[in-house]
């Protein structure tokens, strides 16, 4: 096993190197700058800016030289593990210091939501094919998988505001923000993760529901399963020995992704519910072509990406003998 | 959108009913705003002032931690008669910020030089105590308010301006390409210091409206010296720059100075001349302003100002909704609820206000938006629809076709005024005659007008033909955000003109995209109202109208003006004039003659060039904003613009 992550490991580096290449010079297509969006934002509110200082910032800040010297430049600083400074002045590690752990929190918690509600209810319907429990079930997921996360966020927001007249913007509310940490505060926490979890959690639930549901029957339709329960084995035992294990197989190929998806997932979701994570700074670096900022945090997530796919190999290799053998 | 259906009740209904209540009232009381002193003038009017102050300061002088009253404001400090009533100390006021540090100086800080008044009818004399101007106005003396103290207490003196002037502003690391302001027709200007408190500013041409400047001008011309000349290599020396450098994690010493010298970038070590002060990161997730026990205004009856210790700023970084449902939820004192909900949103504001004891505002916008605002292309790279764009039967052709009643009525229930553009609404600036240019609905007067811009032969659809044959097809460019009720004006004007014959495409163009469209001509028609408030009152300096650095209404003829007939299309003799009516004003030190001016541009602009026109000025109450009823002199109506309404004035009835 060690020579196939040696050898996935070595091949991170080109895929690394043409991702940052990529995504750099995408962010540089659209026309402007971020100092020219940056104007108009201002001449929005009737300011006049003064161009020769922003032309000063221009050369300070060296977005006025050809895309190749900015982007070697970048590279450089990038590959000795500096990520540098966004346009607006701010250290592009303190922004991922402080957001990443809010970012892995979310998708914690509604990482645990999806699998505490979902796979029980996957293995339910499966068993119990167009039984009630099953329509319901396949409803629910079906509902999940169809409403986008924003609406959803948006309407339970509303809903909690008209029940409690209570606003659940944000993690924590007023009295806690700047408090240190204490029970009361984590209480705190925990009822505003109560939103994000349900919202990002339905979709992914859903898609658990359907996943094991489909490979559950696949499995359970089979000869070695007839052959065990003949053997008179007990149902439970049936389900779990072989069946449940191989219908798990594609969603554990599937968990390395959920790296990346700390920033994705939770980007519209954040941006409604109002909460301190890298997507809703992302979006923004991306709208405002804050070029430097933006292409570090992708950086970072394409990393993530393909660590996880990394990590993702080696547990489905760990769950399947069969994978197992053939490396 | 937001609060459209509740309690079952017909929504249009409440929205009228709710305009109508709020409405009433304020005619009654539109005069309601705080006033600035000189403390001689003020005592001349009401006898002698005993100064005070707060408890907490008074607490900071028990404790030594500060001086005295007496040795902390100057012997004149600025007198600020309250809006309603003189005020009680104390308290905690909330707020909202986007986690960025551009509302906080709008709405709570900056000390100008020279400020406008409240109803924005003059400028008067803040951290200057006056100034004088030679006879052609190139020479100015400027006498700094004696006694005035940064919030760290070195005393604010001339040495602050030199700073500013010789130190940044002409520094080339720091400004490579220099800085406007400081510029006159072709070397810099010279400051000069006469003594502490005395300095004269002199300039190669007239510059009539430097103090006007002075009341929007960011940064201020002054720095905090004592505090800034530790980063500054003309004063210390490189080796203990480069420390800071280090421990900041930045390459240059001007990268260092960019995180202190503004006072926008709100860092909380430098010192500051404003009511109140940064005690923490405006990134926490609570920004707090501390009361400055220096502030150098006090109340008609001497007490020291701010009113109230401590403003909270809770960071939302969600969508509009999240900033909307805090402001009615009772969790913030004062906020512009209506720039979040929009006018359908006012009901459901009132009905909450009654719950969670607030009140609405209306906010006095400083110019006029109007819905629809056009922009048409003169310089279009096909040449058979630039001859039509340049067509001003052809503009007002498409002006007459659009029913403004019925904008109105389908926008704001009928509520807004039928106004083109005119970027100041109002008195001084604001020429009714000129606003009402090209507005009325009439079918007949626009097809005869179309008809005569060429446009007279019509195909089998019914559409017109150009006079190179093609069909009259507009593509009209709409921002994707940032403009107001673009998409809605793109559809009414779609029905309107495709009624005369001009067939209309509507597409929403990334704001980006669609500013680079412009400026560089590959539009057909645009839409995009482009005015948001600010701190600018007077046109001759708002970036569009002042034709100041670009004038996107015909960016071509601008840039032949700037460029001295290089580059660009030579303008009508019409847009000369207006330019250099502008250039002259700007130097004209007299204020009749320089508002003369600008209704003499707006003139050019509609009677003459007609390059743009809009439909329907909304409502104010459209931005409205809330305001707890323990938070007390907030006028109402009140400038859209928060430093407009001195928040020092404001106060918390406990």
């Amino acid at each position: 096993m060690l020579p196939f992550i040696a050898r996935r490991t070595a091949l991170m580096v080109p895929v690394l190197l043409a991702v940052s290449l990529l995504s750099f010079i995408i962010i540089e297509l659209p026309p402007g700058d971020y100092f020219s969006y940056y104007i108009e934002r201002l001449y929005a509110q009737g300011e006049v800016i003064d161009e020769a200082l922003i032309e000063s910032l221009r050369t300070q800040y060296g977005v006025d030289g050809p895309l190749v010297v900015q982007y070697l430049k970048w590279l450089s600083k990038i590959v000795r593990g500096d990520l540098g400074r966004s346009l607006s002045g701010e250290l592009v590690i303190v922004i991922v210091r402080d957001r990443l752990p809010w970012s892995i929190l979310i998708t914690a918690v509604s990482f645990v939501f999806v699998h505490v509600v979902g796979i029980p209810i996957g293995v339910l319907s499966a068993t119990k094919q167009y039984s009630i429990r099953d329509y319901v079930a396949t409803f629910i997921g079906f509902i999940g998988l169809a409403v986008p996360n924003f609406l959803l966020a948006l309407v339970m927001v509303w809903a909690w505001f008209a029940w409690t007249g209570q606003v659940q913007i944000g993690l924590f509310s007023r009295e806690y923000a700047m408090a240190s940490w204490s029970p009361a505060k984590i209480w705190d926490l925990l009822k505003h993760l109560i939103i994000p979890a349900v919202v990002i959690g339905t979709a992914g639930t859903a898609g658990t529901i359907r996943s094991i549901r489909a490979n559950l029957l696949d499995e359970l339709q089979k000869t070695y399963v007839t052959v065990a329960r003949a053997k008179g084995l007990s149902e439970t035992r049936v389900l779990y020995k072989y069946p449940f294990r191989i219908a798990v197989n594609p969603w554990a190929s599937t968990i390395g992704w959920l790296l990346p998806s700390l920033v994705s997932g939770e980007v519209l979701v954040s941006l409604v519910l109002g909460f301190p994570t890298l997507g809703p700074i992302l979006l923004e670096a991306l709208l405002g072509q804050d070029l430097f900022l933006a292409s570090s945090i992708i950086m970072i997530l394409s990393t993530l990406t393909v660590i996880g796919t990394l990590v993702s190999d080696i547990v489905l290799a760990w769950v399947d003998p069969r994978i197992r053998q053939s490396v | 959108m937001l609060g459209r259906n509740f309690g079952g009740r017909n929504p249009s209904f409440l929205l009228i009913a709710a305009i109508a209540l709020l409405l009433t009232p304020l005619a009654a009381s539109a005069d309601g705003f705080a006033q600035i002193y000189e403390l001689s003038a003020w005592e001349a009017e009401s006898g002698l002032l005993t100064l005070s102050e707060s408890p907490m300061t008074q607490a900071m002088v028990d404790a030594g931690d500060v001086p005295p009253l007496a040795e902390r404001i100057p012997a004149e400090p600025v007198v600020i008669v309250p809006t309603e009533e003189v005020g009680s100390y104390g308290g905690t006021m909330n707020f909202l910020t986007d986690g960025g540090s551009g509302w906080t100086d709008n709405w709570f800080l900056y000390e100008f030089p020279a400020v406008l008044t409240p109803d924005l009818a003059q400028i008067v004399p803040n951290t200057l105590a006056g100034w004088e101007a030679s006879d052609d106005a190139s020479t100015w003396t400027l006498y700094l308010r004696e006694g005035i103290r940064w919030s760290d207490g070195t005393p604010h003196t001339a040495d602050d301006w030199l700073f500013y002037w010789n130190d940044m502003a002409l520094n080339k690391d720091m400004f490579a390409s220099g800085m406007s302001f400081v510029e006159g027709a072709e070397a810099p200007g010279e400051m000069r210091k006469i003594d502490d408190y005395t300095i004269q500013v002199s300039f190669d041409a007239p510059r009539g409206t430097l103090i006007e400047q002075m009341t929007f001008l960011r940064p201020t011309p002054y720095l905090p010296a004592h505090y800034l000349k530790q980063f500054h290599p003309t004063y210390t020396d490189m080796s203990e720059i480069e420390k800071e450098i280090a421990a900041r994690g930045v390459e240059t010493w001007t990268d260092v100075m960019n995180q202190e010298w503004k006072q926008e970038s709100l860092s909380v070590n430098r010192p500051y001349l404003t009511s109140w002060v940064p005690a923490n990161s405006y990134k926490d997730p609570i920004f707090t302003l501390k009361r400055n026990p220096y502030y150098f205004k006090v109340d008609s009856a001497g007490n020291q100002l701010p009113y109230i210790d401590q403003i909270d700023m809770e960071s939302i970084q969600g969508a509009g909704e999240a900033f909307f449902l805090k402001s009615i939820s009772g969790d913030v004192d004062w906020f512009i609820a209506g720039a979040f909900g929009g006018l359908d949103s006012l009901p459901l504001a009132v009905q909450k206000g009654i719950e969670n004891d607030f009140r609405i505002i209306e906010p006095i916008p400083n110019c006029a938006n109007s819905v629809g605002t056009t922009w048409f292309n003169l310089f279009h790279p096909d040449p058979g629809m630039r001859e039509v764009l340049r067509n001003k039967d052809f503009r007002l052709g498409l002006s007459h076709s659009v029913n403004r009643d019925e904008v109105n009525q389908l926008l704001f229930k009928g509520a807004g005024t039928v106004a083109n553009p005119t970027f100041v609404f109002g008195p001084p600036y604001h020429g009714e005659r000129f606003a009402q240019v090209g507005l009325e609905y009439d079918v007949e007067l626009a097809n005869s007008l179309l008809d005569r811009a060429g446009l007279d032969k019509r195909d089998s659809d019914g559409f017109r033909l150009r006079p190179d044959g093609e069909r009259m097809r507009i593509l009209l460019s709409i921002p994707n955000k940032w403009s107001l009720l673009a998409s809605e004006a793109a559809e009414l004007y779609d029905g309107y003109w495709e009624a005369v014959g001009v067939e209309v495409q509507p597409t929403v163009v990334e704001w980006g995209t669609f500013w680079s469209q412009l400026d560089n001509s590959e539009h057909d028609v645009a839409i995009h109202a482009n005015c948001m408030g600010g701190r600018i009152v007077n046109p001759l300096f708002r970036a569009d109208f002042g034709a100041v650095q670009r004038w996107r209404f015909a960016q071509e003829w601008y840039n032949w003006i700037a460029s001295g007939g290089a580059e660009g299309e030579e303008p009508p003799e019409a847009f000369k004039r207006y330019r250099a009516i502008r250039d002259q004003a700007v130097q004209e030190p007299d204020e009749a003659t320089r508002i003369a001016a600008v209704q003499e541009m707006i003139g050019i602009l509609y009677d003459e060039l007609f390059v743009t026109f809009g439909t329907v000025v909304p409502p104010n109450l459209r931005g409205y904003q809330i305001a707890t009823n323990r938070l007390r002199n907030v006028p109402n109506p009140q400038q859209s613009t928060g430093i407009f309404n001195i928040p020092a004035q404001f106060f918390l009835r406990m």
